[in-house]
C-alpha cells in the first residue's frame, strides 16, 4: 500500500484523508495497477475456460465417433438376444437404448420373433419405434441390420448421438478457472508486494504531487520524499530541489518587476501626493544625492527643480544647512533638529525630522515651525517675566513681615512702615494677578466683549473721581475737558472704564508731584478721539511703539522707581483693537506724554435704538 | 562688623537690607543700579556686596564681574534675584565667590549668611 504521510505533514498541507472515490482516484499506481492486472486475469481466465470447453467438446466428440460404433454393434446383438413379440417389448427396449448417455435417439425396426423363436416371415408387417425429436442438434447418426442367430437380418437400427456439450460453467471448468485465478492471484500479491516496496517512493510523490496540484502543498520543498527511500527518492528529491531554486529565482525576478513596475507607475501618483502636503519631504540615496524633494521642501529648502539628482550639498544655497541635514544620516527615525534658514532679511527655523536614517537612504521630513518657536519664545519669556513680577512684591511681603516679628523693630513708625509695605505689596500683587488674568482672557479670545452704547462723558467722569484720590497724594491738579455733545460709543464699559483707569492712572504715576493731568475729549472725523496728556519724565521716540508690548518697561530710573506690571499698555491696546478703536503715544523726553484714543461712534441705528431703550 | 554695599534698584528691599544689615551693627552703603555701586566700592574697601541683578544701567552681572577687581578687600557677593534662570546667573558668575539667593528670600536668613562669611578665617587667626 502506498506509504502513509506523517500526521504532522498532513496536519501542515490540510490534506483530508481520501475516501470513496477520491480514495481510488487517489490510490497509488500500484493498486491501481494490480487492480487491473487483476482483471486482465481474470480476462485471460475467462478466454482460457471457453478454450478448454471447446478443446473437451472436440475431444469427447472425437471419442463419441469412435465408440458409437461398437455401441451401436452391441445394441444390436442385444435387441437380437432379446425375443421381441410386442411393440410395448420394443418401446421399452428402445427407451432403455435412448438412457444411454450421449445417445439422443433411437429408432428400430424388427419383425416380431415367435413363440418358438424364429422370426416371423418377411411378409409380416414389422414393429417401428421412433424417438421424439430432440432439441439438441443431432452429431451422429449410424444404422446397423438386426440379424437373429442364423444371421439373417429381420430389422434395422438406428442410433443417433448427440455431440458432448461442456458449458464456461461447468464444474470442471471452474475448478481450472479457480486454479488459475488462485495462481494469478499468488502471483500478483507477490508482485504487488514487491512492486510496492520499488514504487514507495514514487506513490509519495504522486500522493505530493496530487496536493500541490490541489493549492495544498504551496512550497516545492515540501515536495522532497522523506526517509532515504533509494535511487528514485533521491532522483526526485534532487530534481525538486532544482525545480525550487528555479521558482525561487523565477519569485525574485518576478518581484522585482513587480516591485519596478510600482515604483514607476505609482512614483507618479505619490510625487502629487507628496507635492500637496504642508510639510517638506527629502529623500537623498546613499551618496546623499536628492532623489526626491518635494513642493514644500523646496520651498523650505530653497531648491530648483533642477536639483533632483543632484548632491544635496550643491544644490542648497548654504552648505552648512546641507550638512546639517546630512548629519542626520544615522539618526534613530524621530530624531530632530531645528536649522535656520534666511530668506532675505527673514529668517525660519525649520524643523527636520528623521523618518528613515539608514545608509542606503534618508529620508527627512521639514516643517517650518518658525511661528511655534516664535510662540514658544514669547510663551518663556512671559513665564519668565510673571515669575520676576511676582517674586518682587513677594519679597517685600516676605521681608517686611519677617521684620515684624523681630525684636529688634522697637520703633512704632517703623512697623507701621512696614505693614504700609506689605498693603501696597499686596495690592500691586493683585493688581498684576488682574492683569495677567485680563492678558490671558484677551489673548485666549474669552475675553469677549459685552457691547452696549457707552455715555463716554459718564465713564470718564466716573474714572477722573476714583483717580482723584491717588491724584491728591501727589497733589496733581486733574483737568477733564469735554464737549457738550460727545457722541456715544458701542463698547464694553467695564473694558472701557479699564482703559481709561490705566491711561489716568499712568499718568498720574509718571508725573512729578505738584504738576497736572488733563484728560480731553473731541469728536472729529466721525470718531471719539480722548487724549490723557500728563507732565510727566516723558518716553523717548524709540519706546514709543515697545511700551504696548507685554512687560516691556523703559530701562530708566523713573520707571523703574514706579510700580508696575509692564502689562497695562498692552491690554489698553488690545482692549481698544477689540472695540475697533487704536491708541498711539506723542512724547518727547522731559516733556510729558500724550496718549491719544480713538473709538468710532455708535452707528445712527444703533444710537436711535439706544435712545429708544 | 563688615562693610556692606548694596546694589538694589528696588526701595523697599534696599531699604529692609539696610535696616537688617545696621541693626545687626554693620555699616551699609547703597546704590540704586550697579555703575552707583561700583563707584562706592571704589571709593572705599568693603567686605561684602549684595547686589540685585535687573537694575538699570549697570546690572548685577556685570558688576560682580568687575567688583572684586575693583575692591580686592571684597570677601564675597551676594547676588539675589527674581529671575528664573539661576542656574545660567550661577554660570556666569565666579560660584565660590559668589553665592546667588533667590526671590524671596528670608533677611533673617541672608543675615546669617552675611555673618558667616564675615568671621575670621582660622587660617587668618593663627597668622595673628
Amino acid at each position: 500500500m502506498a506509504q502513509k504521510r506523517t500526521p504532522e505533514k498532513s496536519e501542515q498541507h490540510a490534506n483530508p484523508p481520501p475516501t470513496g472515490a477520491a480514495r481510488w482516484r487517489n490510490g497509488g499506481v500500484v493498486r491501481r495497477h494490480t487492480l487491473s492486472t487483476g482483471a486482465v486475469v481474470l480476462g485471460v481466465a475467462l478466454l482460457a475456460g471457453l478454450l478448454a470447453s471447446w478443446l473437451l467438446e472436440s475431444q469427447a466428440t472425437a471419442r463419441l465417433v469412435n465408440r458409437a460404433p461398437s455401441l451401436l454393434r452391441l445394441s444390436t446383438q442385444l435387441v437380437s438376444r432379446s425375443p421381441i413379440q410386442s411393440q410395448v417389448e420394443l418401446a421399452r427396449l428402445a427407451e432403455e437404448f435412448e438412457r444411454i448417455p450421449l445417445v439422443r435417439g433411437c429408432e428400430i425396426e424388427v419383425r416380431s420373433v415367435l413363440a418358438d423363436g424364429a422370426v416371423a416371415p418377411s411378409s409380416a408387417p414389422a414393429m417401428r419405434y421412433q424417438s421424439q425429436p430432440a432439441a439438441t442438434a443431432e452429431a451422429l447418426r449410424l444404422s446397423a441390420p438386426i440379424v437373429d442367430a442364423a444371421g439373417l437380418a429381420y430389422g434395422n437400427m438406428s442410433l443417433s448421438f448427440a455431440a458432448p456439450e461442456y458449458a464456461w460453467w461447468d464444474a470442471r471448468l471452474w475448478v481450472g478457472l479457480t486454479m488459475i485465478v488462485l495462481a494469478a492471484g499468488v502471483a500478483l500479491f507477490i508482485f504487488d508486494r514487491r512492486a510496492q516496496r520499488a514504487l514507495r517512493p514514487l506513490e509519495q510523490v504522486q500522493q505530493n504531487l496530487l496536493a500541490y496540484h490541489d493549492g495544498v502543498e504551496p512550497a516545492l520543498d515540501l515536495l522532497a520524499v522523506q526517509g532515504g527511500a533509494g535511487v528514485i527518492a533521491d532522483a526526485w528529491n534532487t530534481f525538486i530541489q532544482g525545480v525550487s531554486e528555479l521558482r525561487r529565482e523565477v519569485e525574485r525576478f518576478r518581484c522585482r518587476d513587480a516591485i519596478q513596475s510600482a515604483h514607476s507607475g505609482g512614483a507618479r501618483v505619490s510625487g502629487q501626493v507628496l507635492d500637496r502636503l504642508p510639510v517638506g519631504v527629502v529623500r537623498l540615496d546613499e551618496r546623499d544625492v536628492i532623489v526626491h524633494a518635494n513642493r514644500a521642501a523646496c520651498t523650505l529648502l530653497a531648491l530648483e527643480s533642477s536639483a533632483i539628482g543632484s548632491p544635496l550639498v550643491k544644490s542648497v544655497r548654504e552648505t552648512e544647512i546641507a550638512q546639517t541635514l546630512i548629519s542626520l544620516r544615522g539618526s534613530p527615525c524621530g530624531a530632530t533638529r531645528d536649522v535656520k534658514i534666511k530668506s532675505g532679511a527673514a529668517t525660519s527655523v525649520v524643523r527636520t525630522t528623521v523618518l528613515s536614517g539608514g545608509t542606503e537612504e534618508l529620508l527627512l521630513m521639514l516643517q517650518d515651525v518658525s511661528q511655534t518657536v516664535e510662540a514658544e519664545q514669547a510663551r518663556d519669556e512671559f513665564l519668565a517675566h510673571i515669575t520676576h513680577e511676582l517674586r518682587t512684591p513677594l519679597t517685600n511681603i516676605r521681608a517686611y513681615t519677617e521684620t515684624l516679628t523681630q525684636d529688634f523693630l522697637d520703633d512704632e513708625q517703623t512697623r507701621r512702615e512696614c505693614y504700609n509695605v506689605i498693603m501696597s505689596e499686596t495690592r500691586r500683587l493683585t493688581k498684576l494677578i488682574e492683569d495677567v488674568l485680563s492678558v490671558s482672557q484677551i489673548e485666549s479670545g474669552g475675553g469677549r466683549l459685552v457691547r452696549a452704547p457707552v455715555r463716554v462723558e459718564e465713564l470718564l467722569r466716573q474714572t477722573m473721581q476714583e483717580m482723584q484720590a491717588a491724584a491728591d497724594a501727589k497733589q496733581i491738579k486733574l483737568g477733564l475737558k469735554i464737549p457738550s455733545k460727545v457722541p456715544m460709543v458701542s463698547g464694553d464699559k467695564h473694558r472701557l472704564h479699564q482703559v481709561w483707569t490705566n491711561l489716568i492712572g499712568n499718568a498720574i504715576k509718571y508725573t512729578p508731584e505738584g504738576r497736572s493731568v488733563s484728560v480731553e475729549v473731541e469728536s472729529e472725523e466721525g470718531r471719539l478721539r480722548t487724549r490723557v496728556t500728563d507732565t510727566g519724565i516723558g518716553i523717548a521716540p524709540e519706546h514709543h511703539e515697545k511700551i504696548f508690548e507685554k512687560f516691556y518697561r523703559v530701562d530708566d530710573p523713573g520707571v523703574a522707581a514706579t510700580e508696575g506690571t509692564g502689562l497695562g499698555l498692552a491690554i489698553t491696546r488690545e482692549i481698544l483693537r477689540m472695540h475697533g478703536g487704536s491708541i498711539r503715544v506723542e512724547s518727547e523726553l522731559g516733556k510729558g506724554s500724550t496718549f491719544v484714543i480713538d473709538l468710532p461712534p455708535l452707528r445712527s441705528i444703533e444710537r436711535e435704538a439706544a435712545r429708544k431703550g | 562688623m563688615a562693610r556692606i554695599v548694596i546694589a538694589e534698584d528696588q526701595a523697599h528691599i534696599r531699604h529692609i537690607l539696610m535696616m537688617w544689615l545696621g541693626k545687626h551693627g554693620h555699616e551699609v552703603v547703597e546704590a540704586t543700579n550697579g555703575r552707583a555701586a561700583l563707584e562706592a566700592l571704589a571709593k572705599a574697601p568693603a567686605d561684602l556686596l549684595i547686589t540685585d541683578v535687573n537694575m538699570p544701567e549697570m546690572d548685577g552681572i556685570a558688576l560682580t564681574h568687575r567688583a572684586f577687581e575693583v575692591c580686592p578687600s571684597l570677601r564675597h557677593i551676594f547676588v539675589v534675584t527674581s529671575r528664573c534662570d539661576q542656574h545660567e546667573i550661577v554660570a556666569q558668575v565666579e560660584a565660590h565667590r559668589v553665592t546667588v539667593i533667590p526671590k524671596p528670600f528670608s533677611p533673617k536668613q541672608l543675615i546669617k549668611d552675611v555673618e558667616t562669611v564675615c568671621q575670621p578665617s582660622p587660617v587668618a587667626s593663627i597668622a595673628n
